[in-house]
């Protein structure tokens, strides 16, 4: 497949190509650069229009989340003995949510459609601290669409998880290390010990503790720097998401290279642990040197491609046009261990990419065609048959029909 | 019901609305605005037909399953018809902040379902028709001469993610200057917070 006379933004040192040629061959992007031929290859005529890399959808409830206030459609948390607090309480690391995936929701054609390729598929603990097993997902259709290397140990801790477990952050890492010191090897367990995770449970959090990535939801500064003391100690290679505060301890993360998922659009303090929260927290985290990425929280699931938006307000209060860019496609890519090549155009990179009507960043801009390992996936939706059918009379088509 | 004061109805179904409009009939007063909304392009020939304006959401869909039909172009549609009344609402927070931004996605997916919708129409949405369905449009909502002094100047075009407001007037009094962070209003609340300080 030859994408033609596009402007590339490669999120390579090569930065943006002007009219310039993309050619995928075996789902990869074998070359780029111009006049490319390739004899009897489905040609995709650009004409100018900005080709990026697929767009990250942040930390996700995709595919697991239809409807997040119908709980028939919700798998997001494992709340099994004796629900989410109390006596016999047991906290469940091993709880993966990637079983729970559907690939047929129809939030994912949503979201890919508007050039979502990738996404964070996460547990979300309900107050239980210990909110389980996540990992990125390829929106390609697949049924296990998932990264091994991307695999990531959620935990919720601040103001959000204080009410069910011991209602103080003390007590949560409290529970923390009392779940790291089972879970270590060269610490046996004595018979009457009193154990907090299931032999399965101690077995699945002692892999992240050899040197894997656990992602702490944490807004407060002095609780990011815990939480990174925490990782210190034992090996674990941290993401801080939400981090509406992080931007005061940007000194540190960067020292730690602890990247930050944060939600752009965030200026107000819903919480008290979200005191100061600015609309300038991406520019200021990147000008120090974090992996800054962005989610969208406040609005659940189905609007994961609201991500975009931010990314552009984000630029409006500061942050470079390229690190916003970035920080939706190479930077996840980097941190989730999707592959040297993955969230940029190169050659080698997967194929994930998408043509936009004009800046991707812009909210008058859509994606017109995305494609996947090189496929090219379907622009129509459960939105889009609405759309259609209920389309004023009197408009057969809009204007820009995209490319079948 | 006296038509004193204007009937605001939150509804997100289109069977719903139109039960409500029959109630309104039945009883002899007049819906002003459906709130959320998120099925009204599925009657917008009705709700134009009766002078009831849609105040809906650009693009918040599928939290719940009254609002799992929800679509870009529910705004567009719902302005399409002659005395078609469409409204950005937020309840939200977040989205309030920007209204501007909200219009310009729904104007963009409108124009791309082949709608023509210049800008100086969708931005209606934000003003005019707001003031209409709040029963104030003798006063605000347009910028002309009697009307109240409440205005933005924009440092772009504020159909664009990159707009921010320069200057917003509230009865002709300065209320924000975004190069003067001291004319900017600062809550009680961030007071010697920590992080506050800007």
């Amino acid at each position: 497949m030859l994408i033609r006379n596009a402007r590339v933004h490669t999120l390579t040192t090569q930065g943006t190509l002007e009219r310039t040629d993309v050619l995928v061959r075996g789902g990869r992007v074998v070359e780029v650069g111009s006049n490319l031929a390739a004899p009897g290859a489905q040609v995709t005529e650009a004409n100018g229009r900005p080709l990026t890399p697929g767009l990250f959808g942040g930390i996700s409830g995709l595919g697991i989340s239809e409807i997040e206030l119908e709980s028939s459609t919700v798998d997001r948390a494992a709340l099994v003995d004796s629900g989410a607090s109390g006596p016999g309480f047991v906290p469940r690391p091993e709880f993966d949510v990637t079983q729970a995936f559907n690939p047929d929701s129809a939030a994912i054609g949503v979201n890919r459609a508007e050039g979502i390729t990738f996404a964070m598929i996460a547990p979300n603990a309900s107050g239980t601290l210990f909110a389980g097993q996540g990992a990125v997902a390829r929106l390609d259709g697949s049924s296990n669409p998932f990264v091994a290397a991307s695999r990531t140990q959620f935990l919720d801790m601040g103001t959000s998880a204080t009410d069910g477990v011991g209602f103080s952050r003390g007590a949560q890492f409290m529970l923390l290390e009392q779940a790291t010191r089972e879970a270590l090897p060269g610490k046996p367990l004595q018979a009457g010990d009193v154990r907090l995770l299931t032999p399965t449970g101690r077995e699945v959090f002692a892999r992240y503790l050899a040197g894997g990535r656990m992602a702490f939801a944490v807004d407060r500064a002095v609780d990011i720097r815990q939480v990174l003391e925490f990782a210190a100690r034992h090996g674990v290679k941290p993401v801080i998401v939400g981090g509406a505060q992080a931007s005061q301890v940007a000194t540190l993360l960067a020292r730690s290279k602890v990247p930050v998922v944060l939600e752009p659009l965030l200026a107000l303090p819903g919480t008290f642990d979200q005191l100061g929260a600015s609309m300038e927290n991406a520019a200021q985290l990147q000008r120090a040197g974090v992996p800054v990425m962005f989610t969208h929280l406040s609005a659940g699931t189905n609007q994961a491609h609201k991500v975009r938006q931010g990314a552009g307000v984000a630029v409006a209060h500061g942050l470079p046009w390229d690190a916003a860019l970035a920080a939706l496609t190479s930077t996840p890519a980097d941190v989730f261990g999707l592959g040297a090549e993955a969230g940029r155009i190169m050659p080698g990179s997967p194929a994930d990419l998408v043509l936009w009507s004009g800046d991707p960043l812009e909210v008058t801009s859509v994606a017109e065609q995305v494609w996947i390992g090189g496929k090219s996936q379907s622009m129509r939706s459960r939105q889009t048959e609405l759309r259609d059918r209920y389309r004023p009379t009197g408009l057969t088509s809009g204007p820009a029909a995209p490319t079948p | 019901m006296q038509g004193k004061v204007q009937v605001q109805v939150d509804c997100y179904r289109a069977d719903e609305m139109a039960v409500m409009l029959d109630l309104a009939k039945e009883f002899g007063f007049k819906v002003a605005a459906f709130h959320h909304g998120v099925e009204a392009y599925k009657i917008a020939d009705r709700l134009a037909q009766e002078g009831v304006c849609g105040a809906l959401w650009a693009d918040w869909w599928g939290f719940k399953l009254e609002a799992y039909d929800g679509i870009w172009e529910n705004l567009a549609y719902v302005d399409a018809p002659k005395d078609g009344c469409a409204i950005v609402h937020s309840d939200s927070d977040e989205g309030i902040q920007r209204l501007n931004q909200e219009a310009a996605k729904a104007m963009s997916r409108g124009q791309r379902a082949g709608l023509d919708i210049p800008p100086e129409r969708a931005i209606r949405w934000v003003t005019s028709n707001a003031a209409k369905a709040l029963g104030i449009a003798g006063r605000v909502g347009t910028l002309e001469p009697g009307k109240m002094a409440d205005v933005v100047v924009w440092n772009r075009d504020p159909f664009s993610v990159y707009a921010l407001p320069d200057l917003v007037y509230i009865d002709g009094a300065l209320a924000f200057d975004r190069n003067h962070p001291r004319a900017t209003p600062r809550s009680d609340f961030l007071l010697g917070q920590p992080g506050a300080a800007r």
